[in-house]
């Protein structure tokens, strides 16, 4: 690749730049110390030139580094030389000591250089791994801060971009033979489709050797790999990291070539190689986490199918069979059947079919409301009219069993109609069938501050244990001391009330009074009423 | 139906429902013409001029149940009973809206589909006689001509909006009147949409002519549809 050699230049160019900038500082603090010296050679002796220009070369040393030092060095024992020494404004030096002097200078100044000179490397150094220290902790920091698992992986890669010279930085993911883009930053980067055809045959190749590509040091690893997939005139730009687990390869880090070109510094090297790790950990965290809300689906799906079973064989089939051999028996030719016991056979089949469409329509409304496929058709509603149209439809003996307490500033309140009056349906139906028989049941419609309304239904029974006070609103749920009862139910009824209620953004809830459960239901009146 | 027995159009795409309807409707004594398409229905309804029409206004097809339902308008106002699935709200409140008289949801028992087509024929006629004197059920009487309503034989005060609502309803009385009806007869079309206004008006008509307000037996409530002048 053409552009990897320009690259090569182009950061070859640029560091001669740097040396040269050096080497002309030195040179002008040189002949600025020597300036200095000048105007003030009345007031010093000659020899105590050697603490000017020692302390302007060690200041070189550590800031443009040994070579400059040295260079700055000989250039100041020439000018102490030229300008300083007997005969002045020759090189010639006739006195021996003065030689001793200059010698001991030029020696002195390279010593001190060299030892500044380490000295500031070692500084830049720990520098360096405190900046790589801080940048990886920085990086942790901002991905554990990231709590939504689908935004970490975009988040590690932009964090990757911000802190190395990448120009882009992508995480694709390995299910089976796909390779997935997982995450891709900066957004704005568009890749053409042949170059993200190479980015997936060299992270296959990274896989398939479980080697990091792009590193310095370790060529010979894969430049041959890359060679034969490629040619030889290829060369991968930027770093691929394969992703480990424990369950194997499951992707692969790739860093864009640098940003202005060249190699990538070790300190960026290492910060990829440790945020390629963090990858490989979130990659592994999130298909564990992928498994197990499987799972709990499945155990979930699992346990509705049971209930849905259990409820089928026995809901739907006892009214099955009552229809069926009432309607045989009606029709059995030899039938004897006197007009009491055809009476009889035709009100089982009317009342059975009953209880059928009742089970099959409380089915449906659930599911229909639990896939949002029913929602709210909200109007002004009158509370009293709900309660009143419900017990309109029951039985009268039954409806007169009900007593309405309606206070006298009742709101009115924005909800569906038919839906609210299934929720008064159910819970009214459930207390004239689970109270003790012929005792009163009591509605009471009620203002809730501003904001709401309350439906209070008292039933008179026994308590609901406590532990039972949430299961009860579950689907398919029957309380303990229902379960074997005669009374019919289906566990439907609470679980559509509350599906409802829900959706209409109220609350409902059971609680236990001196005569028995109660349940309220709170309602927002879903805007100001006149 | 001692004279000429009356004939009856069911249009019904639901063939078992199509067979036990009219199974009940013959056994009444009723004249029973049945089509399970919208175009069928319409051509027999051309052919045979029934007195009454049940229609499923669920049904799918080129000319769907409201199709029909508006095409039947259109050419005159025999009386239309609209069958819909609990899932059918929009529909039914769109056939009501359209003019059709009464509604029942499936599934329904045979007595009370027979009870909603006596009724219907038998609000027919009395259709034209919007010119109605006075009207009267149970201890409740209302005076067209003054404007007067007396309950027990009492006179009960009303204010012009609730004698407007009353006198809207007990004209069409055991009919079910749609929100929107209501509101465009009483307030005005640009009304139309105002559900709270009337909720707040028929709540104080009930108070003062209902025995228990809070269990209306006069004014009841079509949920999700509108109100019914229930004849006792």
């Amino acid at each position: 690749m053409d552009s990897v050699e320009q690259i090569g230049k182009v950061a070859k160019a640029r560091s001669r730049r740097v040396e040269v900038v050096g080497l002309c500082w030195s040179l002008t603090a040189v002949a600025l110390a020597t300036f200095c010296f000048w105007c003030l050679r009345n007031y010093l002796d000659k020899g105590q030139a050697s603490l000017l220009y020692l302390p302007v070369v060690i200041a070189c040393a550590v800031r443009f580094g040994f070579s400059s030092a040295v260079v700055g060095a000989f250039v100041s024992f020439l000018c102490w030389d030229f300008f300083f020494l007997q005969p002045v404004f020759t090189f010639v030096v006739d006195d021996v000591r003065n030689w001793l002097s200059l010698i001991v200078f030029l020696i002195a100044a390279i010593v001190t250089s060299r030892l500044a000179s380490q000295a500031k490397e070692q500084a830049d150094a720990a520098r360096a791994r405190e900046d790589e220290i801080r940048t990886l902790y920085k990086a942790s920091e901002s991905l554990s801060r990231e709590i939504r698992a689908d935004h970490i992986l975009p988040s590690l890669a932009e964090q990757l971009v911000n802190l190395s010279s990448a120009t882009y930085v992508i995480i694709l993911h390995r299910i089976d033979d796909r390779w997935d883009v997982a995450a891709c930053m900066p957004s704005s980067v568009t890749l053409p489709e042949a170059q993200k055809k190479l980015i997936r045959q060299i992270s296959q190749v990274a896989c398939e050797h479980d080697q990091v590509i792009g590193t310095t040091g370790n060529e010979f690893h894969w430049r041959r790999a890359i060679d034969d997939l490629l040619g030889p005139s290829h060369e991968p730009v930027g770093l691929y990291v394969p992703l480990h687990t424990e369950k194997g390869m499951v992707g692969v880090l790739h860093a864009g070539p640098r940003r202005g070109g060249g190699a990538f510094s070790a300190l960026e090297e290492q910060l990829v190689l440790t945020l390629s790790n963090h990858a490989a950990t979130v990659i592994a965290r999130q298909e564990l986490a992928a498994q197990a809300a499987q799972a709990a689906a499945l155990k979930e799906a699992d346990t509705l199918k049971d209930a849905l079973l259990s409820l089928v064989s026995h809901e739907l089939r006892s009214p099955l069979a009552a229809i069926k051999v009432s309607a045989s028996n009606l029709r059995g030719a030899d039938s004897k059947l006197d007009e009491t016991l055809r009476e009889e056979a035709l009100a089982a089949i009317d009342i059975e079919s009953d209880r059928l469409t009742r089970l099959v329509s409380n089915l449906l409304d659930l599911s229909r409301l639990e896939a949002g496929a029913w929602r709210p058709q909200k109007d002004w509603c009158d509370m009293t009219d709900v309660v009143a149209t419900v017990l309109d439809r029951l039985e009268p003996t039954q409806a007169d069993r009900v007593d309405v307490v309606a206070s006298a500033d009742l709101p009115l309140i924005r909800a569906d109609f038919v839906q609210i009056a299934l929720v008064a349906s159910n819970l009214i139906e459930n207390a004239l069938k689970y109270s003790t028989p012929s005792t009163p049941i009591t509605v009471m419609l009620s203002r809730f501050d501003d904001v709401g309304l309350l439906m209070k239904v008292d039933n008179i029974g026994d308590p609901v244990e406590g532990s039972e006070q949430q299961a009860i609103f579950d689907r398919f749920y029957r309380g303990k001391s229902h379960q074997n009862s005669t009374v019919h139910g289906t566990g439907l009824g609470l679980a559509l009330c509350r599906a409802i209620v829900i959706a209409h953004e109220g609350v409902i809830f059971l609680t236990n009074t001196k005569t028995g459960p109660s349940f309220t239901v709170r309602l927002p009146i879903g805007a100001v009423a006149k | 139906m001692s004279s000429s027995p009356v004939t009856v159009l069911v249009v019904d795409d639901e063939l078992e429902i199509l067979r036990a309807v009219r199974m009940g409707l013959v056994a009444q004594g009723y004249n029973v013409i049945v089509a399970e398409r919208g175009d069928k229905a319409l051509e027999r309804f051309d052919a045979h001029s029934p007195a009454l029409v049940i229609l499923d206004v669920m049904m799918p097809g080129d000319l769907d149940g409201l199709d029909v339902c508006r095409e039947i308008r259109t050419r005159g106002d025999v009386p239309i009973i609209i069958l819909s699935a609990r899932s059918g709200e929009s529909q039914k409140v769109a056939a009501l809206d359209m003019g059709a008289d009464d509604y029942l949801t499936k599934p329904f028992g045979m007595d009370e589909m027979l009870a909603r087509v006596r009724a219907a024929l038998r609000r027919a006629p009395a259709n034209k006689g919007q010119d109605l004197t006075s009207f009267v059920t149970g201890d409740l009487s209302v005076d067209y001509l003054r404007r007067v309503v007396t309950k027990s034989g009492e006179e009960v005060k009303l204010t012009k909006l609730e004698y407007e609502i009353l006198n809207y309803l007990t004209r069409n009385a055991d009919r079910v009147i749609t929100h929107r009806q209501l509101l465009s007869a009483v307030w005005g079309p640009e009304y139309s949409e105002d559900t709270q206004l009337l909720r707040v008006h028929v709540g104080h008509l009930r108070q003062k002519i209902e025995d228990v307000p809070a269990r209306p037996k006069l004014i009841v409530t079509e949920p999700a549809v509108g109100y019914r002048f229930r004849l006792s």
